[in-house]
């Protein structure tokens, strides 16, 4: 994929399948901003992608936080092509237990993957529909398929496709497209939660076909980058499952 | 069908009447209690006839109003999409303690744009496909209690909403009544031989949408 001269904002780079996308844009040819939650994530991938990469600080629950992302993009490189959101709330991977968990426990997954979308969709709207441009979800074989451990997640991935689906129809007129991608990806985030369940890996090796979990940068990023090119120009409201063959049911 | 006391969450209209009506046909004691649920504790009230059914059958008539995503603001925002997501969850939570152990029922009652979208209608799809995951997890996780959790999905124009091209592809029954349809789908699914259904999407759309 070419992506010379495109304009990608990315949430949640840091680390994990944010980072690997970060990678394949740039390695691609576009120029990123890739946001972090955190000031001491911008400089690390301000030095490794040099002149390619802003990394400004945001919180994607914060609407003026939003807001001043975009406004990264368009006043540092004049125009916005893209916008992926990957954030999640860093308690994505917690085994949850439904019957109990709190409101708070809620709000939390709500407010990255849901209410941030509504931000991002909003700040990013005018840049996008004028570069006929798209806006890529990052959600989940869990918001496909639900789970019984993350049920609070899987819902709000569940909610993202939803959003996904209407959004596209609502922008085609636009000529903005909205799509989903659904990893299943080696992050820190899944090595965290290995380590406090030493039968998931296990588990998860048995149900996906080819065995092994895909790396954020090889596997994941490329299909973010399709995504971002112009040879998915006719593809919209899709949700696309990167994920070894764990999901397979469509 | 088994001796039943079902609790109905929808707000009084169409939707509601013909769901409870059919339950009551077949048998069930009935209360029907309308959401929005603002916390844990209201959901707990409306469960307190200690149902072994329950029924999300509720949309907001505000959600059903297209209006642009671009134009519209948080709180109407909130109350179109995350206010249903996060009564249909409370409820739900409420209800496990009822249900478990009793050959508990849920069926959650949503508007088809889960399944396909819709113009000015992002609020509600993304509620509502939110609801099915949750109905889909849920359905994993009370399995192993014996409780089954499914999905009816429903036209939004049965609905009331005024949206031209929300439900944009031909019937292959026309003329079908979605509410009776999604109603006897609610009655079949909390009846004796559904039991080992579980996790599933029933389109009461006489075959409009025919998702995968």
């Amino acid at each position: 994929m070419n992506l010379e001269g495109k304009v990608v904002l990315v949430t949640g780079s840091a680390r994990g399948v944010g980072r690997g996308i970060v990678a394949a844009l740039a390695g691609e040819g576009a120029s990123v901003v890739a946001s972090v939650h955190h000031a001491e994530d911008a400089e690390p991938l301000v030095a490794e992608f040099q002149g390619a990469v802003k990394a400004p600080v945001c919180d994607v629950t914060v609407r003026s936080d939003v807001d001043a992302a975009v406004a990264v993009a368009v006043d540092a490189f004049g125009r916005l092509d893209a916008v992926v959101h990957n954030a999640v709330s860093n308690r994505s991977n917690e085994m949850t237990d439904l019957e109990s968990a709190s409101p708070e426990l809620y709000a939390e997954h709500a407010s990255v993957s849901v209410r941030a979308l509504l931000y991002l969709a909003q700040a990013s709207f005018p840049y996008l529909s004028a570069r006929r441009g798209t806006l890529l979800v990052l959600t989940s074989p869990a918001g496909i398929q639900g789970t019984a451990e993350r049920a609070l997640y899987a819902a709000v991935k569940g909610a993202q496709r939803g959003f996904v689906k209407a959004l596209a129809r609502e922008w085609g007129a636009h000529g903005v497209r909205v799509n989903g991608l659904a990893p299943l990806a080696m992050t820190p985030a899944l090595e965290r939660a290995f380590a406090g369940d030493p039968t998931l890996r296990e588990r998860l090796e048995r149900v996906v076909p080819l065995g092994w979990f895909g790396d954020p940068a090889l596997d994941i990023g490329p299909a973010a980058a399709f995504f971002c090119s112009d040879a998915a120009r006719y593809v919209t409201g899709q949700t696309l499952a990167v994920s070894g063959g764990r999901f397979t049911a469509l | 069908m088994t001796p039943r006391v079902a609790v109905v969450a929808a707000r009084p209209g169409p939707l509601a009447e013909a769901v409870s009506t059919a339950l009551e046909d077949a048998g069930a004691v009935v209360s029907v209690v309308p959401p929005p649920f603002a916390d844990p504790a209201a959901a707990e009230e409306a469960v307190a006839s200690a149902p072994d059914v329950v029924v999300w059958a509720d949309v907001d008539p505000d959600g059903l109003r297209p209006d642009p995503l671009v134009g519209l603001g948080e709180l109407d925002w909130d109350r179109r999409c995350e206010e249903p997501l996060r009564s249909a969850l409370f409820l739900l939570q409420a209800a496990y303690v009822h249900l478990r152990g009793r050959d508990g029922r849920v069926v959650v009652v949503c508007p088809s744009v889960s399944l396909e979208g819709a113009a000015g209608l992002v609020p509600l799809a993304t509620a509502a496909e939110g609801q099915r995951l949750l109905a889909k997890s849920v359905a994993r996780r009370w399995g192993p209690d014996g409780i089954t959790v499914n999905v009816v999905t429903v036209p939004v124009a049965a609905l009331g909403a005024d949206v031209a091209d929300a439900d944009r592809t031909e019937a292959a029954l026309p003329g079908t009544d979605a509410l009776e349809s999604a109603a006897a789908a609610v009655v079949w699914l909390v009846g004796d031989g559904s039991a080992g259904i579980t996790g599933t999407t029933i389109g009461a759309d006489a075959g409009a949408v025919m998702a995968p």
